[in-house]
């Protein structure tokens, strides 16, 4: 049996060296195991750093890794876009293994050593026969054709993808999306739409800082273009079967997964208030089409923020958990949050403190990142 | 929303990419033909291919782009007898290599540590 403190431990010695971590996990395995580089995208870079957070995700609900399940499975689902197979999970526990008895140092005790393998053993085995199931029923990824690329701005795209066979989601779903022009590198975008009879997905793209995918899908992407679209992950987001009224916050292209969730909730409505921060009110990309719903929809309000500029109707100055909190009713609510990291934790404990329920807040816990 | 997409240098761009690799591999071989303890292992074997597997194999260590098309280093070594001291007299080799051509500090105890881990893959005896 695991000892889940004695593991808390050792992950956190390991985690300490940073960077350093990933650097001689990933290096260790192209060493020892040279094929499995083929599943990894050329650019390593923004590689590096998922490993350690996939890791600490699994230590750290180690003592019930029950909860963890369903999050793994999706993970090892997931995989198969990336062409993992079960011969592939050994060479990346051994990697594993080396990598925290190199940090460990003197720590790395035969107890120790056998807890990690017991861990990995649990995890590897349940992504892996996730694997085999989904492979019965849906394929490794879908392959979708771009019929509508939209600019807005200098650094948002919204695109219409049309997967070529049929890729059921739920409203609050992310997928991953890769673009040939960038192999096996793939990054997660919530679809703005709840499923259409046509299938088509909307997709909110923000330009990052020298981000390979976005920047390849905002600039270099046209209609036409094949994109490969992943299964769907992150059940975080999706809608609570009560009749709560709802509150969203969301920053940015945090609006994606809400406007999928109002597009739901308004085949069964109930009172759901919309705040949506960004920059400026030109930023707000998609304020006639919420101004038009709102008139049309007694139970929907939206609130746009803006950072800078002067309030006006509907408009108000502040980030959207400030103005939420300030204008906005809590009691009783179900939170549903998506934005920025740094929005997401202060939405989390800016809403605990005003009298919301933790359990009642839902977010998309790695904000919108490669995944 | 902010993500981790940002670009870092991998430790292969910090050296200098494809050109530093290859002026590596040229030298870690002339090292290992005149040091009489270790040539031996490389004498019936075809140099130009082993130096191409090698730069690969150091450019996707390193965290360079896809090359190594060649087999797992356990298989690639077996039956080879390598013992612990001449497998020790290479990676220093590799490792004077690095030094001498400026590799920083931090990237040469990376691959210092990589080596020391993966000896078991390669080692089939003791001494």
């Amino acid at each position: 049996m695991v000892d889940a403190d004695r593991l808390k431990a050792s992950w956190g010695l390991v985690a300490a060296h940073g960077e350093q971590v990933p650097l001689f996990f990933y290096s260790r395995l192209f060493l020892a195991h040279p094929e499995v580089r083929e599943l990894f995208p050329i650019a390593m870079a923004s590689q590096r750093d998922k490993l350690v957070r996939a890791l600490g995700a699994v230590v750290s609900n180690v003592d019930n890794l029950d909860a963890v399940v369903p999050y793994l499975r999706r993970l090892g689902a997931d995989h198969r876009k990336f062409g993992a197979l079960r011969e592939h999970y050994p060479a990346v526990g051994d990697a594993l293994l080396a990598t925290l008895a190199h940090f460990s140092g003197p720590a790395w005790t035969p107890e120790v050593a056998a807890d990690w393998e017991t861990a990995y053993g649990i995890v590897a085995q349940v992504m892996a026969d996730a694997a085999d199931e989904a492979a019965h029923v849906t394929p490794a990824w879908w392959d979708g054709t771009v019929v509508d690329h939209r600019r807005i701005g200098i650094d948002l795209a919204v695109l219409t993808v049309v997967p070529h066979t049929r890729l059921d989601y739920r409203p609050g779903h992310s997928i991953t999306v890769s673009s040939p022009l960038r192999p096996r590198l793939w990054r997660a975008y919530s679809p703005a739409n709840a499923p259409r009879e046509d299938n088509s997905i909307e997709l909110h793209v923000r330009l990052v800082d020298a981000g390979l995918v976005s920047t390849a899908l905002v600039d270099l992407t046209r209609p036409g273009d094949v994109l490969r679209l992943g299964p769907p992950i992150d059940d975080n987001l999706v809608l609570r079967d009560n009749d709560r009224p709802v509150l969203m916050l969301a920053g940015g292209t945090g609006f994606a997964p809400m406007k999928a969730l109002i597009e739901q909730l308004a085949r069964r409505p109930r009172p759901t208030h919309l705040f949506w921060g960004a920059e400026t009110t030109d930023a707000l990309y998609d304020l006639p089409g919420l101004r038009h719903f709102e008139a049309g929809n007694d139970w929907f309000r939206f609130t746009g923020c803006v950072r800078a500029g002067y309030p006006e109707p509907g408009i108000q100055v502040g980030n959207p958990v400030e103005v939420a909190l300030r204008y906005g009713h809590t009691v009783g609510v179900d939170a549903y949050v998506c934005g920025p990291p740094g929005m997401v934790s202060a939405a989390r404990s800016g809403l605990v403190e005003s009298g919301v329920d933790p359990a009642c807040i839902y977010f998309d816990q790695y904000g919108d990142e490669e995944k | 929303m902010p993500t981790s997409e940002s670009l870092a240098l991998s430790p292969y761009e910090r050296l200098g990419g494809a050109p530093t690799i290859a002026e590596a591999v040229e030298r870690f071989y002339t090292r290992l033909l005149a040091d009489p303890q270790v040539s031996g292992y490389f004498t019936h074997i075809e140099l130009p291919t082993l130096k191409r597997h090698q730069a690969a194999l150091l450019s996707q260590v390193l965290g360079g782009p896809k090359a190594y098309d060649g087999r797992e280093l356990k298989d690639a070594h077996r039956g080879m007898g390598i013992n612990r001291a001449d497998y020790d007299k290479v990676c220093e080799h590799l490792l004077a290599v690095l030094s001498e051509m400026g590799a920083p500090q931090d990237i040469a105890d990376s691959v210092s540590g990589v080596l020391k881990s993966v000896a078991d893959d390669v080692v089939e005896r003791d001494s």
